[in-house]
């Protein structure tokens, strides 16, 4: 090969060279666009769940408006009496209180589940005889104090002295989590 | 004298072609050259437009996503606490359906007897199959069905059913035994509805 020969063969070298470096480029600038229509797509695809989730969110806040103004007017009832000692609090010093004749009370915590948001509750079993009057206001006065306080069980026999009446009871206070 | 111009060339040494010379053809390839070069640098420009403008919209696109990627975990986040406090909501009306008083109930009972009448015993229970339910047993020192009637009228007018109802009668005295429903209209009203435990205080003798 003599030179000219050679410097022709380079120059078309030379040529060659500057179009693989510019298909290697148009390589590069393809693939960024492929890129590109695959983030186009997923933020139309998130732009559409978001959408959709806004609209179910929407259709969830009104369905449950009612139960979160319930759960608003009746939660402080149930956090004011959570725990077990609190509960025997209140239901013992309201006895004591209203100076009735207490035969027997017995307080126990028993873990039975009434669904997840009470999975426990605190029972109270009183045995009082005193005046009727007396006994079933303090009755009525207790349920109205406590509003989640439930009257279990209540057995009313005739007492010992004539306006008296012997009163079994078994209150019950959930203990929420 | 005539000189040979042969003598004359045998001055100079006989040089050999360095190169012979390149075909017509080969001059195409300079031009060809030229060509790529010019191309080269005009499609280069163009593709490093495209590629700055592709790769701010592929970021500007994936910024957009991730931000709605972000708002969506926070909705999914919003929609889950909703469910979760409407389920809680939902447990404790189960139980606040549960602690509707009964002292009223004995009130109106206490309230309907006759003057010969009176109570030998008196028991409400929750019923273990539905906690909403009352198991009433009543038993009247009394043989007058008209006075249990009484009784049952006042029950239902504190909105409680008797249902499942057993009578007998025992030593001059009427025994009654009923599981009482009670009948309710709205689920989320109940509270109004119901006389509170002050409308059935009984006055201090």
């Amino acid at each position: 090969m003599n030179t000219k020969q050679a410097a022709a063969f380079l120059v078309a070298f030379a040529a060659l060279a500057l179009l693989y470096a510019l298909s290697l480029f148009r390589t590069q600038v393809t693939l960024r666009e492929k890129e590109l229509q695959q983030a186009q797509s997923e933020s139309v695809a998130a732009a559409t769940a978001l959408t959709q989730e806004k609209i179910q969110l929407e259709k969830l806040k009104a369905t449950t408006e009612s139960y979160l103004r319930y759960l608003e007017a009746w939660e402080p009832h149930f956090s004011s009496l959570n725990n077990a000692q609190s509960a025997e609090l209140s239901i013992s010093l309201r006895l004591k209180s209203a100076n009735l004749l207490t035969l027997a009370q017995r307080y126990e915590r028993i873990n039975a589940k009434f669904g997840e948001a009470i999975p426990a509750i605190m029972r109270a079993s009183l045995s009082i005889e005193d005046n009727y009057v007396s006994v079933l206001n303090w009755i009525g006065l207790i349920e109205e104090e406590l509003p989640t306080l439930r009257t279990a069980s209540i057995s009313i026999t005739k007492g010992e002295r004539p306006n008296d009446i012997r009163t079994e009871l078994v209150f019950e206070v959930p203990l929420i989590q | 004298m005539r000189i040979e111009p042969q003598i004359l060339d045998d001055f100079k040494t006989d040089r050999a072609e360095i190169a012979p010379p390149l075909p017509q053809a080969a001059r195409l390839i300079p031009i060809l050259f030229y060509i790529c070069v010019a191309a080269s640098l005009i499609l280069f420009i163009i593709f490093t437009i495209n590629l700055t403008n592709a790769t701010r919209q592929r970021d500007q696109f994936r910024a957009k996503t991730q931000q709605a990627q972000s708002e969506l975990n926070t909705l999914r986040n919003e929609r889950a606490s909703l469910e979760a406090k409407a389920k809680r909501a939902t447990d404790l009306q189960l139980w606040t359906e549960c602690t509707r008083p009964i002292q009223p109930l004995i009130v109106a009972i206490a309230r309907s007897l006759e003057r010969d009448a009176s109570i030998a015993e008196l028991y409400f229970s929750r019923n273990s199959a539905s906690q909403q339910n009352l198991d009433f047993r009543i038993r009247l020192n009394s043989t007058s069905q008209t006075q249990l009637d009484k009784v049952i009228n006042r029950l239902l007018e504190m909105r409680y059913r008797a249902y499942s109802p057993e009578q007998k009668y025992v030593r001059g005295q009427i025994e009654f035994q009923a599981t009482l429903i009670y009948q309710q209209k709205e689920l989320l009203r109940e509270e109004e509805q119901t006389p509170t435990a002050a409308q059935s205080q009984l006055p201090s003798s």
